[in-house]
C-alpha cells in the first residue's frame, strides 16, 4: 500500500511538472512585432497611442469627406461638381434617396468608431503605465475622454441610438453588441468632457499645439448640452470658457482661416483639425485638407487640379447675407470676384448655375502651399464666437445674451466687437430671439459643417421655427428654389433626420438594427 | 527519482522539451518486471532454409512460432536454427514477400524450406502507422504503401513526384518541370480542405518535418527511401493530432538487416528535353497581325520594318533559343548490413539535373547512415542521420507575370537575341516597339545561386524489460540552413542599354531554421489465450520550430568581380533586413490501443491531446480521437481456406484531426500598426500616431477535420486478384476565413475566423491483379489500376462573404464561394464573337432598353469580332455582376496503371496515369492572344483571327488597345486539362546469377527508361499539369526524360 501512494505521489508529482513545463513550452512571445502584448508601456506609447485618436479627423470619415455633407444636406449649399455619379454620395442625401451603402453614412460611421475605439484603448491601457510622467498621463487620458466625446457627438447626431463603447472589444464576438439608447450615449459624452476638463491642460506650447484643451472640452459639452436643449449647463459651460479660457475673437473673422494665423492655434481657436500640406497625393485619408480642390471653383485653375466645385453655396443662403456682412467675401465666391491670380469668377459653372463656390477653406494653387489634396489649413471644429451663440440662445435676449450676440454680429460687420452699435446691434425688441440666434449660427459657422446638425435640433427643440426646423425649412426650400439647383432637391421626412446604419454593418453585425425607412 | 536523459547533453536547445518528457522518461528507472511464463510443450531442434523465387537464399527473414515470441532470423545463405514445439506452426515473413507457413512435424524438422513469393501488398506487409508499425492484415484505417521499388524507378529528385498516380486517394501535383522539383509538388490527399494550407504533414523515420511547404522531400534522396505510407482517414492520422487534417505521408529509409552484407550501386544517365513546343508566329506571321491590328485600330504602323511583313522571314525562334536539352544523372552507393548485434546502412548519393530552360539546374548531395545496436538482451539503440546539400540556380517561371517563359512567349520574333557586337540585345519602343527584358537575359543575366544544407537526425534508444514492453525514447534535430546569393552584373555601358543592364546589383539572405524534438513512448503488446491481441501505447512529444533569416541588398556596384555584400556601396539605395522568430512550439500526448480478436474482429483507437503555442491561453490545447474497426471476414469458419476468397475484410472508421498552419502568428493579438499619423505644433509636424487596425481574435483555433471512412479489402483467388475500396466524408466544419470585421470595432482589416465549413465525399479504389505468377524465371505479369474521385465543395462562408483569390494582369481569377470548390475560377462566359454590325446593335438598343438603361452592351469600342460575354442578370449590359463561376481546377477522377512483366533475367514496366474533368485557365493564352491587341507575339491560333462575318466564332478581331476588353478572365481562357500520360516506360535485363558469381558480384541489371513518354490531352499550353491551382501562368514546362542505369550489387 505504502508503495501504491508513493507511486501515486511520484505520478502527481510528475503530472504537475508536466503541466507547468508545457505551459512554458508552449509560450510563444511576439519578439518580432508590436502588439499589444509588448506596447502601451512608456510614455512614447501612451502619446502615440493618442495620436492615433486623433488621425481620423484628417481622413474621409470626418472632415474630408463625410462631415462636408452637413453643410451640402443643409439649406446652405448643394453637391456642386458635375453631372452623373460625380458627387453621388452627397447627390442621394440631397435627393434623400439615400442607400444604405452611402458613402458619407459609411465613412462617417467607420471613421468615427475608428476614433473612438482608439480612444478606449488609451483609456483602458494608459492607466497602467507606470514609466510615465504623471501630467502626461492624465492629459492622455484627458484627450481620449475629449476626442471619444467627439466623435460620439457626431454619431449620435448622425444615426440616433449608437453601439456604445467605453472599452475596446477583445474579441470580434464583444464587437457585436445592440445600439444604446441615444440618451445613454449622450450621458457618456457629458461625462467624459467633465471628466476631460479636470484632465486636460488649459494650453500647450510648442510641439503638443493642436492637442485638445480643456477649454475644447468646456466649450464641446456646452454645445453638447445646448443640443439636448439642457440650457442651463450649456449658458454655464459656455460662460466658463468665455470667461476663463483666456481666448479672444479675431477682430476679423476671416482672420480665423488664414494658414498664417492658424498654426498656433490660439486666438479663437478652441479646437481645430490639424491638417498639413507636403504629401502631394491624390489621397483624402492623409493628413493633407482635400477641400481646396474639392470646393474650389470648378474647372477655374484656381487650385491644383483646377477645382472640382463641390459644396456649391445655394442662392438663397447668399442672399440671405445682411449688406455689409463682411462675412460673405470670406465664406462665398460670387460671380465678378477677383481671384488670387487677376482672373474673374464667372457668372456660371458646371454644378454651379448661380456662379456661387465655397471660399473658406480656398488658399489657391501656390505650390508652395499646395499640391494636389493636400491644403495644410486648419478646420476650426470650435471656435469661440460659438460659445457667444451658445449663451445667447441659452439665455435669450437678456443683457447678456443680447451682447453675446451683438459681439459676434459687431465683428461681422467689421465694427469693433466690444463696442454697441445700433445699426447692427440685436435688441430686447428684436422679434423672435432664437430664431435670430440661429440664423447668426448659420452665416457664422457657415460651411463649418454644422448647419445639417443646427437644424435637426431645431427640428427638435423650436419645430415652429420654420426658418431653421429641418423638414419645413428643407421641404420649403425644395418647394422655392429646388428646380433651379442643379440636382435633384428632395423632402425630408421623419426618416431622413438620421442616416441610414452602412449596411455592411448590418451584414456583418445581426445585433444591429437599421434606422425605419431605411 | 533518477533522470535518465538519452544524450541530453548534445542537445541543448532540447531541455526544456526534455524535462516535459521526464515524468515518461523516468519509468524507465523502474525495474523490468519478472517475464511472465508460457506454457510449454516439448520442443526439438529445427533447421531449414528459406530462399527466394529464384531459389537463392533469402537473408533476414524472420521465423515466428505463431502464438509465440519464440523466432530466429535467416543467415547470409538463408539458413536458421530454433528450437520449436513439435506441432507448432512456424511463419516465414519478410517484407516484400508474402508470409508462408508450415506445421511443424517431426519429419520435416531439420529439413524444412520455403520458397517465399514477392509479394508488394501482401497482408502481412509491415505498414508504418505512426509512432509503431502494424501488419496490413490488422490494418483498420484507410493507409496506402509504395515501396522503394516503385520510387527509384522514376528519375525524379523529389520522392513525391514518383509516388504521383501510385496511390489512390492522393492527388499529386508537380508546380513545372523545373530541375531538382524545385517548381514544387502538391500532395493532396482526399480533396482540399481549406483555402490556405493543404500540405499533409511529412514524418521521416519518426521526425514529424516542419510545413515546407511544396518541396518536403527533395532533401532525400529516393534511393534511401524503403517505403512511404500515406494515411489517409482522420481514424489513422488522429495519432498526429492538430497537424493530421490533410493526412500523413510516413517516410522510412533503409535500415541495415542481420546478415550479409551487401554493397549497391546504382546509376543512371539521361537526357531531358521540353515534352511539347508552341506554335509561336514568325516574324513574317508576326508583322502581318501586328499591321492588321494597328489599322483596326486608327493606328499607325508602328515600325518601318514591319511594312514588308514578307522581307521579315522567320526571324528570331525564341524557343529555340530559350529550351535546350539538359542532361540528368544520378549515382547512389550504399551498404547494409550487421549482424544481430548491430546493423548499419550507410549511403552517398549525387543527382544532377540541368533544367531544360537555359540557365537552371539543381544538384544535390545525400549522405545518411542508419544504425542500430543491440547493447544487450534489453537494450537497443540507434540513429538515422542524413546530410544534404542542395544547390541550384532556378529561373523565374510560374507565379510571375515577367518569368522567362512569359518572357519568351511575348518577345516578337523580329527581335535579335544579341547585339552584333555579341553583348544581349535589349529591346526598346523605338526600333522593336516592344519594352521588356530579352528572355534570354532574364534567364541568364544574374549570377544566382540558392543553397540549403540540411541534416535530419534522430536518434533513439529502446528498452525491452520484458518482451513485448517497450520504452522508447526518440530525439531528433531538423536543422535547415538556406543561402540565396543574386548579382546583376553590370553592363557595358553600351548606346541603346537601359540602366536594367548597366547598373550592378546583389542581395544575400541566409535564413536557419532548427527544429527539435522528443518524443517517449510506452508500448505493450501481448498475446492473451492464444484469441486475445493487444497492443497498446502512450506517449508523449514535444517539437519546438524555430526561424531566423538576415538579408541585404546593395545597388551600384563597381566591379562585377566582387559580389559580396561588403562590397556594394553605402548608398540611400541600400537595404538589410531580418527577423528571428520567438520559437514555435508544439506539446502532444497520445496513446493506442488495438485489440484483435482471434484475427478476425480488429478494434482500434486512438488519442491525441496536442498544445499548440500558435493559440491564446487557455485555447492552446486539443483532443483529437480517432476510432476504427475491422472485420476479417475471410477468417470466419465459413470461408477460412476458401482459395476463392482468400482475403476479405471490412474497415470503418473516424477520426477528428486538426490543421494549425492557417492560423497565422499572434492572430490572438492586437498588431499595432504604426503608419497612423497626425500633424501638431506650429509646423505642423506629423507625429506617429499606433493603433491596431486589425482586431484580435483570442477565440481562434485550428481547423477542424472530422473523417468517416468504410473499407473493404479484397482478395480472390489465392490472392491472385486483390485489392481494396475506401469511401470516405470529410467534414472541416471550422474553417478559417477572412471575415470582414464591423467598424464598430474601431479596425477595418478582415479578421482570420474559423467561419467557414466545407466538405470533401470521395471514393479511393485500387485493384492488383497477379496475370501469370511464374516460377524459376518465368512469366510473371502483374497489373495494378488505381482510381481516386473526390468532390470538394465549401458549404458555408458562416459570417464572412466571398472573397478572391489568385488574381493576374487580366484580373481576378479564383473566387472562394459558397458551394464551389477551393480554387474556383470566376469570370465572365464567353459566347462566341459577335458576328456582324446588326448583331451589336440589337445588343445595343436592348442595353439602353433594359433595366440597367445604357449605351452599349459591352464598351463603346465593341464591333463585331469582339467575344459576346454573357449578361448573366440579365440587365442588358455586361457588368461585373455578369460573372460567375467557370471552372474548377480539381479532375473528377484521377487514375493510374501500372503493368510489370518479367520473364528469365528481363523485366519491362509502363506506369500510364491521368486525370479526367480538370479545368486549366491558360493564362500563357493573356499573351499569346495578346498578339491581336498590342505588340506581342502570339501562337498561330492568332491566324484563325475573325476578319468577317462567319470566319471564326472563337479567335477575336485583331485590333489594338483590345476595346472590348476580350482579354478579361472569362471561360474564353479556360481549357480542359484533362490528360492521359504514359509517366514511365522501364525496359531492363538482370544478368544471370552464374555470370555474376565470377566476377563476385550478386546482382547486376542494367534498364531503359522513358518518362513522360507520351501525353494524350486537348490542352493547348505545354503541359496540362500546371501546378494546383490549375492556372498556367508561365509555368516550367514538364519535360520528357530518357535515361540508361544500372544496379549493380556485391
Amino acid at each position: 500500500m505504502k508503495s501504491t501512494k508513493y507511486t501515486l505521489g511520484a505520478l502527481a508529482l510528475a503530472l504537475s511538472i508536466l503541466a507547468s513545463c508545457t505551459e512554458k513550452f508552449l509560450y510563444e512571445q511576439p519578439i518580432d512585432r508590436i502588439t499589444d502584448v509588448n506596447f502601451y508601456q512608456t510614455e512614447t506609447d501612451a502619446v502615440q497611442a493618442t495620436n492615433a485618436a486623433y488621425s481620423e479627423l484628417t481622413k474621409e470619415g470626418q472632415y474630408n469627406a463625410a462631415k462636408w455633407a452637413f453643410d451640402i444636406w443643409s439649406d446652405v449649399s448643394s453637391s456642386g461638381g458635375d453631372t452623373g455619379t460625380d458627387a453621388s454620395e452627397y447627390k442621394q442625401l440631397e435627393a434623400y434617396s439615400i442607400p444604405t451603402t452611402n458613402f458619407v453614412a459609411t465613412r462617417l460611421w467607420g471613421g468615427s468608431f475608428i476614433g473612438i475605439q482608439r480612444a478606449n484603448l488609451v483609456l483602458q491601457k494608459v492607466p497602467a503605465i507606470t514609466n510615465i510622467n504623471a501630467d502626461v498621463q492624465k492629459r492622455c487620458l484627458g484627450e481620449a475622454q475629449f476626442l471619444r466625446a467627439l466623435f460620439y457627438f457626431d454619431l449620435v447626431r448622425a444615426y440616433g441610438d449608437v453601439p456604445l463603447f467605453t472599452t475596446p472589444p477583445a474579441s470580434p464576438a464583444e464587437v457585436n453588441i445592440a445600439r444604446t439608447p441615444a440618451a445613454q450615449v449622450y450621458a457618456q459624452i457629458e461625462k467624459d468632457l467633465a471628466d476631460a476638463f479636470g484632465n486636460l491642460p488649459a494650453a500647450y506650447t510648442g510641439a503638443n499645439l493642436g492637442r485638445a484643451t480643456k477649454w475644447a472640452a468646456a466649450g464641446l459639452l456646452a454645445k453638447v448640452y445646448i443640443t439636448e436643449g439642457k440650457k442651463t449647463e450649456a449658458a454655464t459651460w459656455a460662460r466658463q470658457v468665455i470667461n476663463n479660457s483666456g481666448k479672444t475673437m479675431w477682430a476679423d473673422y476671416g482672420d480665423n482661416f488664414k494658414i498664417a494665423n492658424e498654426n498656433n492655434n490660439a486666438k479663437e481657436s478652441l479646437f481645430e483639425v490639424q491638417f498639413v500640406n507636403g504629401r502631394n497625393q491624390y489621397e483624402r485619408n492623409s493628413v493633407g485638407s482635400a477641400m481646396n480642390e474639392f470646393f474650389g471653383p470648378r474647372g477655374q485653375n484656381e487650385t491644383p487640379g483646377s477645382g472640382y466645385g463641390f459644396n456649391v453655396p445655394d442662392p438663397d443662403f447668399v442672399a440671405g447675407y445682411e449688406a455689409g456682412d463682411l462675412r460673405r467675401s470670406v465664406s462665398v465666391w460670387s460671380p465678378g470676384d477677383t481671384y488670387p491670380d487677376g482672373n474673374k469668377n464667372p457668372a456660371r459653372m458646371t454644378g454651379s448655375p448661380f456662379g456661387y463656390s465655397c471660399k473658406k477653406w480656398f488658399v489657391g494653387k501656390d505650390p508652395n502651399v499646395t499640391n494636389i489634396w493636400d491644403s495644410p489649413l486648419n478646420v476650426p471644429v470650435l471656435r469661440l464666437a460659438e460659445m457667444y451663440l451658445i449663451v445667447a440662445e441659452a439665455v435669450g435676449p437678456t443683457t447678456e445674451g443680447l451682447e453675446a450676440i451683438n459681439k459676434v454680429r459687431r465683428r461681422a460687420f467689421g465694427l469693433n466687437y466690444n463696442t454697441p452699435s445700433a445699426a447692427v446691434d440685436l435688441t430686447t425688441s428684436t422679434p423672435n430671439f432664437t430664431n435670430a440666434v440661429l440664423r447668426e449660427r448659420k452665416y457664422e459657422l457657415a460651411f463649418e459643417f454644422d448647419r445639417w446638425f443646427d437644424m435637426k435640433r431645431a427640428q427638435t427643440l423650436y419645430p415652429s421655427l420654420t426658418d431653421h426646423a429641418l423638414i419645413p425649412r428643407m421641404t420649403a426650400q425644395a418647394a422655392a428654389i429646388g428646380a433651379s439647383l442643379p440636382n435633384v432637391h428632395g423632402t425630408p421626412t421623419q426618416n431622413t433626420l438620421v442616416l441610414p446604419i452602412p449596411q455592411t454593418e448590418i451584414d456583418t453585425n445581426p445585433g444591429l438594427k437599421q434606422n425605419p425607412g431605411y | 527519482m533518477k533522470r535518465k536523459l538519452y544524450l541530453a547533453h548534445s542537445f541543448r536547445h532540447t531541455a526544456l522539451a526534455l524535462a516535459c518528457g521526464l515524468p515518461v522518461a523516468a519509468w524507465a528507472a523502474y525495474p523490468p518486471l519478472p517475464a511472465s511464463a508460457f506454457s510449454v510443450r516439448a520442443e526439438v531442434p529445427v533447421t531449414g532454409r528459406v530462399v527466394d523465387g529464384k531459389g537463392e537464399g533469402l537473408p533476414g527473414v524472420t521465423v515466428l512460432v505463431r502464438g509465440t515470441t519464440i523466432g530466429a532470423t535467416t543467415d547470409a545463405t538463408g539458413r536458421f536454427s530454433l528450437r520449436a514445439p513439435e506441432g507448432s506452426t512456424l511463419l516465414f515473413s519478410s517484407v516484400g514477400f508474402q508470409t508462408q507457413s508450415v506445421v511443424l512435424t517431426a519429419a520435416n524438422a531439420s529439413t524444412i524450406s520455403v520458397a517465399l513469393r514477392d509479394d508488394t501488398q501482401s497482408l502481412n506487409e509491415v505498414v508504418v502507422v505512426g509512432y509503431g508499425t502494424q501488419e496490413r492484415g490488422s490494418v483498420t484505417g484507410a493507409i496506402s504503401s509504395v515501396s522503394s521499388a516503385d520510387i527509384i524507378r522514376q528519375p525524379v529528385a523529389d520522392a513525391t513526384q514518383a509516388i504521383q498516380g501510385k496511390v489512390s486517394g492522393v492527388t499529386i501535383t508537380s508546380g513545372g518541370g523545373a530541375p531538382g522539383g524545385a517548381a514544387g509538388t502538391a500532395i493532396r490527399i482526399r480533396g482540399i480542405s481549406s483555402a490556405g494550407n493543404n500540405n499533409p504533414l511529412f514524418v521521416v523515420d519518426g521526425f514529424p518535418l516542419p510545413d515546407g511547404g511544396d518541396n518536403q522531400l527533395n532533401a532525400i534522396s529516393p534511393n534511401d527511401i524503403e517505403s512511404i505510407d500515406i494515411l489517409k482517414d482522420a481514424s489513422a492520422t488522429a495519432i498526429y493530432g492538430v497537424r493530421a487534417a490533410n493526412g500523413v505521408v510516413i517516410i522510412t529509409t533503409k535500415r541495415g538487416k542481420a546478415g550479409k552484407s551487401t554493397v549497391n550501386f546504382d546509376a543512371y544517365a539521361g537526357v531531358q528535353s521540353v515534352a511539347r513546343r508552341l506554335d509561336l508566329l514568325n516574324a513574317q506571321q508576326y508583322a502581318t497581325i501586328n499591321n492588321e491590328a494597328a489599322i483596326a485600330a486608327g493606328k499607325p504602323i508602328a515600325l518601318d520594318k514591319l511594312r514588308d511583313p514578307a522581307a521579315l522571314g522567320v526571324g528570331t525562334d525564341w524557343q529555340d533559343l530559350v529550351f535546350r536539352r539538359a542532361q540528368q544523372q544520378n549515382y547512389a552507393l550504399s551498404a547494409t548490413g550487421g549482424s544481430e548485434k548491430a546493423r548499419y546502412a550507410v549511403s552517398a548519393g549525387y543527382y544532377q539535373q540541368d533544367g531544360v530552360i537555359v540557365g537552371s539546374n539543381f544538384e544535390r548531395f545525400t549522405l545518411r547512415a542508419n544504425g542500430d545496436v543491440q547493447l544487450n538482451k534489453y537494450f537497443k539503440i540507434g540513429n538515422s542521420i542524413s546530410l544534404t546539400h542542395l544547390s541550384d540556380r532556378q529561373v523565374t517561371t510560374n507565379n510571375g507575370e515577367y518569368g522567362t517563359v512569359q518572357q519568351m512567349l511575348r518577345i516578337p520574333p523580329t527581335v535579335q537575341a544579341y547585339r552584333p557586337d555579341g553583348y544581349w540585345y535589349q529591346p526598346n519602343s523605338v526600333s522593336d516597339n516592344f519594352t521588356e527584358e530579352n528572355p534570354l537575359a532574364t534567364a541568364l543575366r544574374a549570377d544566382q545561386r540558392y543553397t540549403r544544407d540540411r541534416a535530419i537526425t534522430t536518434f533513439y534508444a529502446e528498452l525491452e524489460p520484458v518482451k513485448g514492453l517497450r520504452l522508447r525514447t526518440n530525439v531528433g534535430g531538423d536543422f535547415i540552413f538556406d543561402n540565396f546569393h543574386q548579382f546583376f552584373p553590370k553592363g557595358p555601358d553600351l548606346a541603346g542599354y537601359t540602366q536594367r543592364y548597366i547598373v550592378a546589383s546583389g542581395n544575400q539572405n541566409s535564413s536557419y531554421a532548427p527544429t527539435y524534438l522528443i518524443e517517449n513512448t510506452l508500448s505493450y503488446d501481448h498475446l492473451f489465450a492464444d484469441k486475445h491481441q493487444f497492443t497498446f501505447l502512450v506517449g508523449q512529444s514535444a517539437q519546438q520550430f524555430n526561424f531566423s533569416n538576415v538579408g541585404a541588398a546593395r545597388v551600384g556596384y563597381l566591379r562585377n568581380d566582387l559580389q559580396t555584400i561588403n562590397s556594394g556601396p553605402i548608398n540611400t539605395q541600400l537595404s538589410n533586413f531580418g527577423t528571428v522568430d520567438y520559437p514555435r512550439a508544439l506539446a502532444s500526448y497520445f496513446g493506442r490501443l488495438n485489440y484483435e480478436f482471434a484475427g478476425r474482429y480488429i478494434f482500434q483507437a486512438i488519442g491525441r491531446f496536442d498544445g499548440s503555442s500558435r493559440f491564446d491561453e487557455g485555447r492552446k490545447f486539443g483532443f483529437f480521437p480517432g476510432v476504427s474497426a475491422g472485420w476479417r471476414i475471410s477468417e470466419e469458419e465459413f470461408l477460412k481456406g476458401s482459395s476463392t476468397i482468400s482475403n476479405l475484410k471490412l474497415r470503418a472508421g473516424f477520426g477528428q484531426v486538426g490543421n494549425e498552419l492557417n492560423a497565422g502568428r499572434f492572430a490572438y493579438l492586437y498588431g499595432i500598426n504604426f503608419g497612423i499619423t497626425y500633424p501638431f505644433g506650429p509646423d505642423g509636424a506629423i507625429n506617429t500616431g499606433a493603433a491596431p487596425t486589425r482586431l484580435r481574435n483570442p477565440d481562434l483555433r485550428w481547423e477542424r477535420n472530422n473523417q468517416f471512412n468504410l473499407g473493404l479489402d479484397f482478395g480472390f483467388v489465392n490472392n491472385r486478384l486483390e485489392g481494396s475500396i475506401d469511401v470516405y466524408e470529410r467534414r472541416s466544419p471550422n474553417l478559417i476565413a477572412p471575415v470582414p470585421v464591423s467598424l464598430v470595432s474601431g479596425t477595418y482589416e478582415s479578421v482570420n475566423r474559423n467561419a467557414a465549413s466545407a466538405y470533401n465525399r470521395g471514393i479511393d479504389f485500387s485493384l492488383t491483379s497477379h496475370n501469370f505468377v511464374g516460377t524459376n524465371g518465368g512469366l510473371n505479369w502483374s497489373t495494378t489500376v488505381n482510381a481516386s474521385a473526390f468532390k470538394s465543395r465549401l458549404s458555408s462562408l458562416g459570417v464572412g462573404i466571398p472573397y478572391n483569390g489568385q488574381g493576374s494582369l487580366s484580373g481576378t481569377i479564383v473566387r472562394y464561394d459558397v458551394n464551389q470548390t477551393f480554387g474556383a475560377f470566376y469570370g465572365y462566359v464567353a459566347d462566341g464573337l459577335i458576328q456582324t454590325q446588326e448583331e451589336l446593335n440589337t445588343l445595343n438598343s436592348g442595353a439602353k432598353s433594359g433595366t440597367a438603361k445604357a449605351n452599349y452592351y459591352q464598351n463603346a469600342g465593341t464591333a463585331p469580332g469582339d467575344i459576346k460575354f454573357r449578361d448573366l442578370n440579365g440587365d442588358g449590359v455586361i457588368t461585373d455582376a455578369d460573372r460567375t463561376f467557370i471552372g474548377n481546377p480539381y479532375p473528377n477522377f484521377t487514375f493510374g496503371l501500372t503493368n510489370t512483366l518479367t520473364f528469365k533475367g528481363f523485366d519491362l514496366s509502363f506506369f500510364i496515369q491521368g486525370q479526367q474533368g480538370n479545368d486549366v485557365y491558360n493564362l500563357n493564352r493573356y499573351l499569346t492572344e495578346n498578339a491581336l491587341y498590342s505588340t506581342f507575339n502570339g501562337t498561330t491560333r492568332v491566324l484563325n483571327r475573325w476578319t468577317g462575318p462567319g470566319t471564326s466564332n472563337d479567335v477575336p478581331r485583331a485590333i489594338q488597345g483590345d476595346p472590348n476588353n476580350n482579354l478579361r478572365v472569362s471561360t474564353h481562357y479556360i481549357e480542359d486539362g484533362s490528360y492521359i500520360r504514359l509517366k514511365n516506360l522501364t525496359f531492363g535485363y538482370t544478368l544471370p546469377s552464374s555470370l555474376l558469381s565470377r566476377i563476385s558480384s550478386s546482382q547486376i541489371r542494367v534498364y531503359f527508361t522513358a518518362y513522360n513518354l507520351l501525353t494524350l490531352t486537348r490542352y493547348t499550353g505545354f503541359d496540362p499539369e500546371v501546378s494546383v491551382s490549375g492556372i498556367d501562368q508561365g509555368v516550367y514546362p514538364q519535360v520528357r526524360t530518357f535515361i540508361g542505369g544500372i544496379n549493380i550489387g556485391f
